[in-house]
């Protein structure tokens, strides 16, 4: 039989589970599809007799519970009816114990069932909510089913449904045991108007009701069940006492978790007391709503529908997918509804239950929904930056708290301490932005990203390991550089700290190792094809110095590693780099995107010491290497030696940003063929000069700051070359910018000023060119050129100097064009000692001095200059100097337009030479110029003064409209005058006296207002085929015991006689043509007219003049002829000699009246006295 | 009984329990310290039970049990403050659903340093966790 037994239990599994599936899915079904289940129902009953009978009995039951909460009480009591006969028709097949075993085997599957589905709950957390918050709602809707039950055919109803009831739970009992079970539950009723002692009296009843139950087993089994029970009655009882819902829902999980574990068998009866808990709480809720006889008939309503919806929980538990659960949530929610409008207090009490659930949100609803920004990102304040990255990647929530920019500034600042974030935008350049100024939304975690990788030196922190911080600590700089070539070495990224499964790590590690490849290929292109190719990214080791003085640590190095400065507030100032034995860095072969950027480096070498520094230095780039080095402070105290050194084959670093200052010798050496871009630098204070440049280094500078050295600026020597753009070069003590031995550099649009001597200084074969710059406020010459140098100076301004503008001497050269040179102390171009250079398109101009002053033997090509408004001459030349001075225009000065004195020579050709307030050319002391087609005009003194012994060739030049002579000839002055056109001058056109020789020879003299060649004093010129014409005056006077040699001269239509010749001066004459003169003197004197009547104040008429000694005049009142026949008729006159007067007696002088007095007949107001030249300033100056 | 001062408030929490607490307990909340100094300033004197709305009687008691621990630790009260906290915790049994609940009541209660624990607690556990998916299952697990 065992085995019989054995068998029959398995087939009975299998069924009750499918029969259990279709119980399930009964509620949802309209009336009409219940039939169709019952009916495959009594397929299956046909199958097996006993089996048929449990089967029967069960489905009864679930209908019913079915009926009560689907349709109204009358069906509900059909349905009940029928029901009741089936069981009596099993009741009545079964017989002995089969039948009981049987029902016994089927409660106990079903049993394990359940037992299943608590050890879920107990698993997980929220299923185990979920099934507390199932139970409590089939409570509320057994109180309303209750609640509805109120009339007499609900009570015959209820009578049937718990007779029903005893007979499921017993199984094989008979008539009297359902009885005694019914007289028990209205004892139970009863008591529940009671005390609270009552109510726990009850719920004992309860438990001595189970008791029973476990009697009317036979099997030995059942006394162990019924100790379980025993043992779980207890925590039953105290949740009980407890006031929280949520404490009792814990308990009873708690409970069942402990009766499964106890024993397999103990589960029988787990479901039952979960489901006896419920119907305890219900009835003490009904008594307190409704009436007694009301809370008589529900009691037993509410505990027969209680059990059946326990069960059916179970089985959805285990059963019913997801979605299913949730509609039969809906569905019990729904039915709520119509129990709410029926009793006020019951809504009331669904309402608080409905309360209670919304109390107990879960984890995710918390951080998703409940709480406030401010305290997630108090949790998030606690965390790192990786930890940071993995949260924003969970929810859209934390993303957005997660990249918090003050959360990420904190964290920033904790590992790099800037004020500012330093983004790295580019290879080799590290910049700090504002963050209300960066284009990223959170500039902080933006260069935290960036920078992530670097290693850092912080004394102190090397032992500190944080779980979401991978970065690594180092004490001193040496580790740190280190330590990258063991990372390379292993040739994995590992991060330190890390645990390998981390993402953000994995991230860092795969651009650390994209990074190395990309190094890897620019050298093999390099190797392969000498092509440069700029790695994206930084191929080298990053490495932060934090705030400190690092001492005597060795940097020598020869890798793409950048160090970067890490401090608050100026981060420069707050990381030093200092040494005493060597250089401070030293950059090889190898660097070639090397940084090194916000540091102070000092290069501090014991006084003391027998080492020789001549070599080292604070910053010392070698041959073959790139390094940038980028916003740093360099002091060195060495006297031997530059504070930086750039210097080797391919040494190109990039220098930017930099302050090198107070260094006690030169600031920034260049030499040996190296290259660089230096741009933005302070170079300042230093004892020397701020930059050298030597032997073909080629340097690019830009927009540096150079002043107060105390040497030169920029030193440029031995073939030293370089570009120098928009620097500002001042306040040194010696020249701005040397350029010497050959070096020649590119200057363009530099500043260069307030020097201590001059601005640009070039000599000893100095080359360079110097374009577009300014340079002024000089304490000596602008540009200084010497020495056979031979520069460009191009397109500059040179103004302000202390002294002369552009100064070129002992053997200087160069070429000065399209220059604006102004405002000058001294001469705008001073050319001197041998000196030749090509002065061209410049304008001097208001110059304190003169414009172009050529001296000692200076020389030079000037050309095309525009030389005006100057203190002094133009043009000065002297002391044997023989410039060639060319279509220039030279004017509005305020003395001698040029000036040739000490024998000065040179060639003046097609220059013009206007509006000067002393002579356009003078010429004196032996100067000997060759002055050719030029236009000499407007000059407020003569056109040409030739005196004290000038000599000079001038010839085919146009003299015109001066307010003297065209041309004086004064003093021993012998020059030679050809083919000029000399007229319309305001006085005479040629003046020869005191001694004037000169050869003037086919000239044109027409025009003028006074004699066209007037030779007086000593003088004795030699006049030939000159053609001399239009005269306001007399063609040829000559007075004074002057003589002469007239040959071959043309002289007509002069107003005056052609040659008027005074008393005692014999000419040489030969061949010379007079005719059709005017002679306007002799016909006054025959009209008997006063000649003062055809003088003017400086046109004197030539004729016999007397003395009147009755008059007691002396020999300087003339009279004239026709004044002694007339006003003088009777006196005692004598005659005195024929030469140039005016009429004493006309002009009113004489205390006897003239009888012929009358106004002159020309307009004298416009006219000019005619007087010796003023002695010039010039003259007294040298 | 006008006049003077009680040693004891009496606060009541969203679900109707009265809790009797300490006077120095009491002022740490800041809302109930802003309260009862306003009483004093225009000396007044109340038996009114002090409600907060926002806070259940589970949370309060909890956080009443832990102050009582670490009210006399005028030093290292952070660190030996969140050691009680997790000694406390674990005492319960709590998740972190719990744990939020008492960040949420201490935010409200602004009591700040108990915030400060919390939220360090709060943080560490949300460190322990490796992985993004492993977050999301811990805490989202309708997201999985």
């Amino acid at each position: 039989m065992p085995s019989a037994s054995f068998t029959s239990s398995r087939t009975y599994v299998r069924r009750s589970r499918r029969k259990g599936a279709n119980r399930i899915a009964m509620p949802n079904r309209p009336t009409g599809n219940i039939m169709d289940p019952m009916l495959q129902q009594n397929v299956t009953a046909a199958g097996a007799g006993a089996s048929a009978s449990g089967s029967n009995s069960n489905a009864a039951s679930s209908s019913g519970a079915g009926g009560v909460g689907n349709n109204n009480a009358s069906s509900s009591g059909s349905s009940g009816a029928t029901s009741t006969s089936g069981s009596a028709a099993a009741a009545a097949s079964a017989a002995g114990p089969t039948a009981a075993g049987a029902s016994s085997s089927a409660e106990y599957f079903d049993s394990g069932q359940g037992a299943s589905g608590s050890s879920g709950a107990a698993s997980s957390g929220f299923s185990g909510s979920f099934y507390n918050a199932l139970q409590m709602m089939d409570t509320t809707e057994s109180s309303g089913a209750g609640t509805s039950q109120s009339t007499p055919p609900a009570l015959g109803a209820s009578s049937t449904t718990a007779s029903k009831s005893t007979c499921a739970t017993v199984g094989s009992s008979t008539a009297s045991t359902s009885a005694a079970a019914a007289a028990a539950a209205s004892a139970s009723a009863g008591s529940s108007h009671q005390s609270p002692y009552d109510l726990r009296r009850k719920i004992s009843a309860s438990s001595h009701e189970q008791w029973p139950t476990s009697s009317s087993s036979a099997v030995a089994a059942a006394a162990a069940i019924l100790v379980g029970p025993s043992s779980s009655s207890p925590p039953l009882v105290n949740p009980g006492a407890s006031p929280s819902s949520s404490s009792s829902s814990s308990s009873s999980s708690s409970s069942s978790s402990s009766a499964s574990s106890s024993s397999s068998s103990s589960n029988v009866q787990a479901p039952s007391t979960s489901a006896t808990f419920p119907v305890n709480n219900a009835p003490t809720t009904g008594a307190t709503l409704a009436q007694p006889p009301n809370v008589h008939s529900s009691v037993p309503q509410q505990h027969c529908g209680a059990l059946p919806v326990g069960a059916a929980i179970e089985d959805n538990n285990y059963m019913l997918p997801a979605r299913k659960r949730s509609r039969r949530l809906y569905t019990q929610g729904g039915e709520m509804g119509p129990s709410a409008g029926a009793t006020g207090e019951a809504a009331g009490a669904g309402t608080a239950a409905s309360g209670g659930a919304g109390c107990a949100p879960t984890a995710a609803q918390y951080l998703q929904y409940e709480l406030p920004d401010e305290v997630l990102l108090a949790i998030f304040s606690y965390l790192m930056e990786q930890d940071l990255c993995r949260l924003a990647l969970v929810c859209k929530r934390f993303n957005t708290i997660a990249n918090d920019t003050e959360l990420w500034k904190r964290l920033y600042q904790s590992v790099f301490e800037y004020d500012l974030p330093l983004f790295n935008p580019e290879l080799c350049k590290f910049v700090f932005e504002k963050p209300e100024e960066s284009e990223y939304a959170n500039p902080w975690k933006e260069s935290f990203r960036q920078l992530y990788r670097g290693v850092h030196v912080r004394p102190g922190y090397q032992e500190r390991r944080s779980s979401g911080r991978s970065i690594v600590f180092f004490n001193t700089i040496q580790a740190a550089l280190d330590y990258p070539e063991e990372r390379a070495a292993a040739g994995v990224f590992v991060p330190a700290g890390a645990g390998a499964g981390n993402v953000v790590s994995a991230g860092l590690s795969n651009t650390s190792a994209s990074a190395g490849v990309g190094g890897a290929s620019v050298n093999a292109l390099v190797n392969i094809y000498e092509e440069q190719v700029a790695p994206t990214e930084h191929p080298g080791p990053l490495i932060f110095l934090h705030a400190g003085h690092y001492k005597g640590e060795y940097l020598f190095i020869d890798s793409d590693v950048a160090l970067v400065g890490a401090a608050p507030g100026n981060v420069a100032e707050s990381v030093i780099l200092e040494r005493e034995a060597g250089s401070t860095v030293m950059f090889v072969e190898g660097a070639k995107y090397a940084y090194v950027g916000y540091l102070t480096l000092k290069f501090s070498p014991e006084v003391t010491s027998t080492v020789s520094h001549h070599k080292h230095y604070c910053l010392d780039i070698g041959e073959n290497c790139s390094p940038t080095v980028d916003n740093c402070i360099i002091r060195s105290t060495s006297v031997v030696g530059a504070a930086v050194c750039v210097g080797g084959v391919n040494a190109n670093p990039v220098i930017r940003n930099c302050d090198i200052s107070d260094c006690e010798n030169v600031g920034l050496y260049v030499t040996d063929y190296a290259q660089g871009t230096y741009e933005h630098n302070e170079i300042s204070r230093n004892a020397l000069a701020g930059i050298w440049v030597k032997n073909f280094a080629s340097p690019i500078m830009r927009e540096n700051h150079i002043h107060h050295g105390r040497d030169v600026g920029i030193f440029t020597f031995e073939n030293g070359m370089g570009y120098f753009e928009k620097n500002d070069i001042h306040n040194n003590r010696i020249a701005g910018f040397e350029v010497k031995a050959g070096a020649n550099p590119t200057v363009v649009k530099c500043e260069i000023h307030h020097g201590q001597t001059g601005g640009i200084y070039v000599h000893e074969n100095g080359l360079g060119q110097f374009i577009e710059n300014r340079i002024h406020s000089n304490n000596f010459a602008g540009v200084w050129i010497t020495s056979n140098s031979n520069p460009t100076i191009r397109k500059n301004e040179i103004y302000n100097g202390h002294q002369g503008g552009v100064y070129i001497f002992g053997e200087g050269r160069g070429l000065i064009e399209h220059n604006n040179i102004y405002g000058n102390a001294l001469a705008g171009i001073q050319i001197r000692t041998n000196s030749d250079p090509i002065v061209r398109h410049n304008k001097i101009h208001h110059g304190q001095h003169g414009g172009i002053y050529v001296h000692e033997k200076g020389q030079g090509l000037i050309e095309e200059n525009e030389v005006y408004s100057n203190t002094l001459a133009g043009v000065w030349i002297t002391t044997g100097s023989t410039p060639v001075l060319r279509r220039n225009r030279i004017h509005s000065g305020k003395q001698v337009g040029v000036y040739f004195y000490d024998n000065g020579h040179g060639k003046l050709e097609d220059n013009d030479i206007f509006n000067h307030l002393y002579s356009g050319v003078q010429i004196r002391t032996g100067s000997n110029p060759v002055i050719r087609g030029n236009k000499i005009w407007g000059g407020q003194n003569g056109g040409v003064l030739v005196y004290n012994g000038g000599l000079g060739l001038l010839e085919q030049n146009e003299i015109f409209d001066n307010a003297m002579a065209g041309v004086w000839i004064k003093t021993d002055s012998n020059p030679t005058l050809k083919r000029n056109k000399i007229y319309d001058g305001r006085d005479g056109g040629i003046c020869i006296f005191n001694g004037g020789k000169g050869i003037l020879e086919e000239n044109d003299i027409f025009r003028n207002t006074q004699a066209g060649v007037l030779i007086s004093t000593q003088s004795h010129p030699i006049l030939r085929r000159n053609r001399i014409y239009d005269g306001q005056a007399a063609g040829v006077e000559i007075t004074n015991n002057a003589t002469a040699t007239l040959e071959h001269n043309q002289i007509f239509k002069n107003k005056f006689g052609g040659l008027c010749l005074a008393s005692g001066v014999q000419p040489i004459t030969r061949g010379n043509n007079i005719f059709n003169n005017e002679d306007e003197v002799e016909k006054a004197v025959s009209s008997g007219q006063c000649l003062y009547k055809i003088s003017s104040y400086t046109s004197f008429p030539m004729h016999d003049f007397y003395r009147c000694q009755t008059c007691n005049t002396t020999d300087r009142n003339a009279i004239c002829v026709n004044c002694i026949k007339n006003c003088h008729a009777g006196h005692d006159v004598e005659f005195i000699r024929h030469d140039r007067f005016f009429c004493d007696c006309g002009a009113g002088t004489l205390s006897n009246q003239c009888q012929l007095q009358g106004e002159p007949t020309q307009d004298t107001d416009t006219l000019y006295d005619s007087a010796a030249p003023m002695e010039s300033h010039t003259l007294m100056v040298n | 009984m006008s006049s003077s001062s009680s040693e004891a408030i009496q606060l009541q929490t969203n679900d109707g329990v009265i809790h009797t607490v300490d006077m120095r307990f009491a002022l740490q909340i800041c809302p109930v310290r802003n309260m009862i100094m306003q009483e004093r300033q225009k000396n007044l004197h109340t038996d009114d039970v002090i409600p907060l709305p926002r806070v259940d009687a589970k949370n309060l008691r909890f956080i009443i049990k832990w102050w009582t621990s670490v009210q006399n630790l005028d030093e290292n009260l952070l660190t030996m403050g969140k050691r009680k906290l997790k000694q406390l915790l674990t005492a319960e049994h709590a998740n972190h659903q719990f744990l939020l609940q008492i960040i949420l009541a201490a935010d409200y209660l602004q009591m700040e340093k108990f915030l400060l624990i919390s939220t360090h607690l709060m943080a560490d556990a949300l460190n322990e966790c490796e992985s993004v998916e492993e977050i999301r299952r811990k805490f989202f697990w309708n997201k999985v």
